[in-house]
């Protein structure tokens, strides 16, 4: 599914965390942001799915499209870019009080209107997908972190999107346990979903990327090929947040 | 078949007249009425009591009510008459209607039987530091009050010669000479002291508006007064003087009572009081407790989430109200809102004119009055918890396209109400022990209950202590599971 964000403003009180920010997304590309933090990046993933209203200029996700608010009161919860698109967050946000399968299949059987063994079932799948199926009946608070990611990327995939956005989800994890996520994550583009990631992970980026985007302060600086940005890339900013990133 | 029982029973009922509903205060009540540990409920009132019904041909039904709130009741229409050596007053007279007197009381000063200052009213006056104690709302009160003499007021005759006898606290005791003879006289470290003064008339007060009942209860009291029933009674229970001539006549002074040992049971029989006697009692008045406490708890919970929501999630308009309520119950005394409940209802619905009667059950006013009171307070633990969900779930949820009101209702409450289990659970315990105002409102908990049978059988430590054990039986348990709770649900986070 095709991303179009067009000229996005956003700022918090007087400071401008996103400043006339432009990217495209192709459909199937996966695509990794870096920057340095408080660039902006995690602000734009929540606006491009509606969780934070943007000031000014154009997101287009598919058909769907998301306005300015204008200063009207915003709702995080009226937007319908959320039936494409799909969101892990850093701290899994998993609901406590519910067990695995039930944290997968709270929103098809209640917004999709499934039944419930045709919701269990999807869930039982995906589970075995993300290799959690024996761990159906246990409760957030049994999990490790990295099983505890895979459980929020089940449930976000439960609701069939095109497109996922991952915000820093390996950030909160143990380094042994990143990679059954970015496993995960790798099989899921092998199939064809878009995927647009903040994250540090730069094996990864090299490995998996379709292209890496740098921001800072509220702007795209550069982006290209994974090799070009990584390894090459023209503005001396990046090579310095790179290595420092390495060391 | 089964819609044949209740009919039989309609017109059994039918059959029957209309109960008349009496009300009086068992409490530390001697001569007048009382519990006796073997005879249940006695006293020369409940003999005249039984002697009317034989003559209005009508049952009578006894209701408890505290002696301060009789008069009250009866003009709230709790019931149909009250008697319970209340004295005619003019003050009373201009609120509710008085049949015939069926007794003339004098005051009698009790002092010490080892005193040596003084003998009468008035030597007790002009002796240094002496304090009178007597019975809050009462002639004597005012008797002692005009005379300028240093008053300590008691709830009951009980507290008032126990406090005597222990010396220190009282000088002596004046009060109505019937419960002088029942409570002082056997005491042999107490003495009658001089002669009774002040004359006044015992009679039965009606409902304001109900001249036909005066009537009734008139023509009864001149029959069992003509039949010698009255006399019988008043010298069965040692009350019978000359100056019972007044109201009787016909009959005349024989000779000077003795102090029956048979009729004055208080003070001998109080170890007759054994716990088989009172323990039934004591847990029947817990069950109220229990009854009082789940149905107060229910209307604070029913009333506290949608409070708390309001206050959350409304309109400017919806959120100050619900504000407002919240400030103006937690910072009302219960009691002052129970007393409002159950005496002020009644009297707003009948100045406003208004057709609905808003004269409501004791047990109800006091789950309404517990109810709204915790309803403040469950709506600010609610409103608290509620807001310690972390905004994560919420945007979890919304990213996976539920709504509002359904991400509430499926993620944000359940939760909620786990961190709210533990202060909740903690307040139903508070309000456990609270429920003991309610004898306010002349509903007979466990507290009521028990200070009922401490003043009958002077057992106050005794009795006490095991009305402790009743309510702890039932707190502890439910703090442990406060605590518990606290433990099993804290440490589960995402």
């Amino acid at each position: 599914m095709h991303i179009k964000a067009q000229d996005i403003r956003k700022a918090f009180g007087e400071r401008p965390v996103l400043d006339g920010l432009n990217l495209e997304v192709a459909s199937g590309e996966t695509v990794v942001i870096i920057g340095p933090s408080g660039s902006g990046k995690s602000t734009f993933l929540r606006c491009l799915n509606g969780l934070q209203s943007i000031d000014s200029g154009t997101i287009e996700v598919g058909d769907h499209k998301l306005e300015a608010s204008n200063g009207k009161r915003y709702s995080p919860f009226s937007s319908d870019v959320r039936k494409v698109q799909g969101m892990i967050f850093q701290d899994f946000n998993l609901f406590p009080h519910m067990s695995v399968l039930g944290n997968i299949t709270e929103a098809p059987s209640k917004v999709l209107k499934h039944n419930r063994n045709d919701a269990r079932n999807i869930a039982l799948e995906l589970l075995k997908k993300v290799g959690l199926e024996s761990h159906a009946n246990y409760y957030p608070a049994q999990l490790s972190g990295g099983q505890k990611q895979r459980v929020a990327i089940a449930r976000a995939l439960a609701m069939k999107p095109k497109v996922l956005l991952c915000d820093e989800v390996t950030s909160s994890l143990d380094p042994e346990l990143k990679h059954e996520v970015l496993d995960v994550l790798e099989k899921l583009k092998s199939e064809g979903m878009t995927l647009l990631m903040v994250t540090h992970e730069i094996g990864f980026a090299k490995k998996a990327a379709d292209k890496v985007v740098f921001i800072a302060e509220g702007k795209v600086v550069e982006e290209g090929p994974p090799r070009q940005i990584l390894e090459s890339p023209e503005n001396q900013r990046i090579r310095t947040f790179i290595s420092k990133l390495m060391s | 078949m089964i819609l044949q029982i209740p009919l039989m029973l309609f017109m059994a009922l039918a059959q029957s007249p209309t109960p008349l509903i009496w009300a009086g205060d068992e409490e530390g009540g001697a001569p007048y009425m009382f519990l006796d540990s073997k005879l249940g409920r006695v006293g020369f009132e409940l003999d005249i009591i039984n002697a009317l019904e034989e003559e209005l041909k009508r049952p009578i039904e006894f209701k408890q009510y505290s002696f301060d709130s009789l008069i009250p009741g009866l003009i709230k229409g709790d019931f149909d008459f009250a008697m319970n050596g209340i004295e005619i007053t003019e003050e009373r007279q201009q609120s509710v209607l008085f049949s015939k007197p069926y007794y003339i009381y004098r005051q009698q000063l009790v002092i010490r039987a080892d005193e040596k200052r003084f003998t009468t009213l008035l030597g007790c006056k002009n002796t240094q530091n002496t304090i009178v104690g007597t019975m809050d709302g009462t002639q004597s009160e005012k008797l002692l009050k005009q005379a300028n003499i240093p008053v300590r007021t008691y709830q009951s005759p009980t507290e008032a010669y126990a406090d005597l006898i222990s010396g220190g606290r009282i000088d002596a005791v004046f009060l109505d000479l019937p419960i002088a003879i029942s409570y002082a006289l056997p005491d042999k470290r107490l003495l009658l002291s001089g002669q009774p003064t002040a004359r006044g008339l015992y009679a039965i007060a009606v409902k304001p508006n109900n001249q036909a009942l005066v009537n009734q209860i008139n023509s009864a009291l001149d029959s069992i007064k003509a039949n010698g029933k009255l006399r019988s009674i008043l010298v069965k229970w040692n009350l019978w003087d000359a100056y019972q001539e007044e109201i009787s006549p016909g009959f005349f002074f024989e000779e000077e009572g003795k102090p029956d040992s048979a009729s004055i049971t208080v003070f001998e029989e109080n170890k007759a009081w054994t716990i088989a006697r009172y323990l039934p009692l004591l847990l029947e008045g817990t069950l109220v407790t229990v009854e009082l406490t789940l149905s107060s708890f229910s209307l604070a919970l029913l009333l506290g989430l949608p409070l708390s929501l309001a206050r959350l999630y409304g309109t400017p308009w919806l959120k100050s109200l619900a504000l407002l309520y919240i400030e103006f119950f937690r910072g009302v005394p219960v009691l002052l809102l129970l007393f409002f409940i159950y005496f002020g209802l009644p009297a707003i619905a009948e100045s406003s004119g208004l057709n609905i009667s808003l004269a409501l059950s004791p047990f109800f006013s006091a789950t309404l009055g517990l109810g709204l009171n915790y309803a403040a307070y469950e709506a600010e633990t609610f409103r608290a918890a509620i807001q310690s969900v972390p905004q994560g779930q919420w945007e979890a949820a919304a990213s996976l396209g539920m709504d509002k009101t359904l991400t509430f209702r499926r993620i944000i409450l359940p939760q909620a109400l786990r961190i709210a289990l533990p202060t909740t659970t903690n307040d139903l315990v508070a309000l456990f022990k609270d429920t003991s105002i309610a004898s306010a409102v002349a509903l007979v908990e466990l507290n009521k209950q028990y200070q009922i049978l401490a003043k009958s059988s002077l057992k106050f430590v005794e009795i006490g202590l095991i009305t402790a054990v009743l309510y702890l039986a039932l707190s502890v348990p439910l703090g442990r599971l406060a605590r518990t709770l606290e433990k099993k649900l804290a440490p589960e986070k995402r």
